[in-house]
């Protein structure tokens, strides 16, 4: 009996340690290992390259020199930061502990095209506009007009309360929606708010995930659509976007542009048109990336952003009047 | 309301069915033909470790502690064997590079649907020392989700079903030499009895689905858009899908109708995807509390 006991505990010794045997090695942690592997996932992963024209082959030629085997982690941090950098995404970032890596110039070679200031003080009118679910909202031009401002797509909201301000716009002679600097965040609150101003339901962008590491390699085009939902508002609507509207808002831009009674006012959107998918590196950093594509119906890819119907960007002699001339613009389209 | 049907779910998962069965008088009493077969319901209680590889989230190999419940219907006589089994698992994980600021924590539920289904015995010289040969099937759907530092990302693969080969053996045995007044000398079955078992199960085809290359699952709100995405994943079949499961133990006939089970499960698969993979191991000891229900 004692040899039949001593004789299940080996195979079950034996099946445990087959475990590791099966299993596949984990890649070396050092920094050589670590450059290579961030190259390697962003090249297969990235679905951009050809859009922007980047010779990604060459990036590496450009970077790899720089790493050395004794480097700390500050330094190797800086040198992968750059290279992602190099997609010209703000959707790339590489995220350690003590750094997060992010591309700005997307935005900071842009006009702001925005004054919060000026806009809480003489649009929003300080302790007498509603906030209601990350909406701030108040009623211009003799309350015939619903001014609402949304600064994150991020920010969440209830249906109800979705309702609330629709409600309100309902009756209304226009509706002017603020994104400028609405750097992005849920789909699900994009897609839900375009459904409120739907004339009909009706797809609006088409999108592909990229399932492959060859340049062809993406699933078939999926429609994105929209629901026509109620209370919703189908009147007279301005769309209010500069730079900095990116990524969900980018998106939001594009469904709406393809409603009849909305027009897009403002800069051409920031881009942002991949939505992001995290990897970890193998000494545990997380590399994020744009992991799809999307088009316009028009086939307009959205990383490239969208343009305004209306071009109008913030001028200084308006700021010094203390008025917002690009909101001043948008009451004007909205009178009769 | 769903919190009730959650109630309801669970109460009926540790409900001893003994509650309700009878005993041998009770279907003479009413001359119900019994069949010579014992009927069992099992509870079981799984504790070991599990290592996932999931190339498409990390390269880092993840391990940790795996709990797990099953609820199974058995059924046993010379020459038939079948098991019907629900079994949930959970493991926490992280791993071996987790940082001290962030510690990568992997949560993986797997919920698991199993029938084991033996219908040949090639040995029937001796009930005693029986070996079934038969099929197995089953399905199951695991989900991960990771916390990261930006992103959470949930990671998630079933297989529906896999279908293969199972064989299993068993040998009853006392302690005749020793003087214990608990277990009986004679060979039959019966309280103090126990019974050695192994099983080998080598699921060969499988519809195996895994997210794509790239997905927005791990994208908040990404699920409505993207949703069709899911019947674009493609099976796994044989060759990029590869699976074993190895059970042994003894099993302990302390009563007429209780009896419980010690035992070891390892259990291996692997499915290749286009540019990721995913390994998982599992090694398990439980035990299984048997009520016979209908001798």
């Amino acid at each position: 009996m004692r040899k039949r006991i001593l004789l299940l505990l080996f195979i079950g010794t034996v099946l445990n340690s087959c475990t590791s045997l099966l299993l596949d090695e984990e890649p070396a942690q050092n920094p050589q290992a670590i450059f290579e592997f961030t190259w390697k996932e962003v090249e297969d992963k990235y679905p951009f390259f050809e859009l922007k024209g980047i010779n990604w082959q060459s990036v590496k030629q450009k970077y790899q020199p720089r790493i050395a085997p004794q480097m700390s982690e500050e330094a190797l941090f800086d040198v992968l930061a750059e290279m992602v950098n190099e997609t010209r995404d703000a959707h790339v970032n590489l995220a350690s502990p003590f750094n997060v890596s992010f591309y700005t110039p997307v935005f900071l070679n842009a006009p702001e095209n925005l004054n919060a200031r000026l806009v809480e003080q003489y649009y929003l009118f300080p302790n007498d506009y509603y906030l209601t679910g990350g909406f701030d909202h108040s009623l211009l031009d003799s309350n015939e007009v619903l001014y609402l401002r949304y600064e994150s797509f991020a920010l969440a909201y209830t249906q109800q309360q979705l309702d609330y301000v629709f409600n309100r716009a309902s009756g209304k002679r226009g509706l002017i929606i603020d994104l400028r600097n609405n750097l992005g965040g849920s789909i699900s609150s994009a897609f839900d708010l375009a459904s409120r101003l739907a004339d009909k339901s009706r797809p609006v962008i088409v999108s592909q995930v990229k399932n492959g590491p060859g340049a062809l390699d993406y699933e078939v085009p999926v429609n994105g659509s929209v629901v026509k939902q109620s209370p919703g508002y189908t009147g007279p609507t301005v769309v209010l976007v500069n730079r900095k509207s990116y990524s969900a808002t980018n998106l939001f831009a594009a469904m709406v542009r393809e409603f009849p009674q909305v027009t897009l006012m403002g800069d051409t959107t920031g881009g942002g048109g991949g939505v992001p998918v995290s990897r970890e590196l193998p000494n545990g950093w997380v590399l994020r990336l744009s992991g799809t594509r999307t088009f316009g119906l028009d086939g307009l890819n959205l990383e490239q952003g969208v343009p305004p119907d209306r071009l109008v960007y913030l001028s200084a002699d308006s700021v010094a009047a203390n008025r917002d001339n690009m909101i001043e613009e948008a009451l004007r389209l909205l009178r009769p | 309301m769903f919190r009730v049907y959650w109630c309801l779910l669970i109460g009926w998962l540790c409900l001893p069915y003994s509650l309700f069965s009878q005993d041998q008088s009770f279907w003479a009493k009413h001359k119900v033909a019994v069949k010579a077969r014992e009927k069992y319901f099992a509870d079981g209680y799984f504790f070991g470790e599990q290592r996932v590889l999931d190339t498409w989230q990390s390269p880092l190999i993840y391990s940790g502690t795996s709990l797990g419940y099953s609820k199974a219907y058995i059924s046993r006589s010379k020459g038939f064997y079948k098991e019907i089994a629900l079994q949930f698992f959970f493991s926490p994980m992280a791993h071996s590079r987790s940082a001290p600021w962030d510690p990568d924590l992997t949560r993986s539920f797997y919920p698991q649907f199993f029938i084991q289904y033996l219908p040949i015995q090639i040995k029937k010289d001796s009930s005693l020392y029986p070996i079934w040969l038969g099929l197995n099937i089953d399905m199951g759907w695991q989900f991960r989700i990771n916390d990261r530092l930006q992103n959470s990302a949930i990671a998630y693969e079933f297989w529906l079903p896999a279908i293969g080969p199972s064989m299993r053996i068993e040998h009853a045995f006392s302690f005749r030499e020793r003087n214990y007044r608990l277990f009986r000398k004679d060979r039959k079955l019966g309280p103090g009895k126990f019974k050695a078992y192994a099983s080998m199960t080598l699921p060969l085809v499988a519809w195996a689905s895994r997210p794509p290359f790239s997905s927005l699952a791990d994208y908040v709100g990404g699920d409505d858009l993207f949703s069709t995405a899911w019947d674009q994943r493609k099976a796994a079949s044989l060759g990029s899908y590869r699976r074993v499961l190895i059970d042994w133990g003894v099993w302990w006939q302390g009563r007429e109708r209780r009896s419980v089970s010690l035992g070891y499960r390892w259990e291996f698969y692997q499915i290749d995807r286009p540019g990721h993979r995913v390994q998982s191991g599992t090694s398990v000891v439980y035990v299984r509390f048997h009520s016979l229900f209908r001798p």
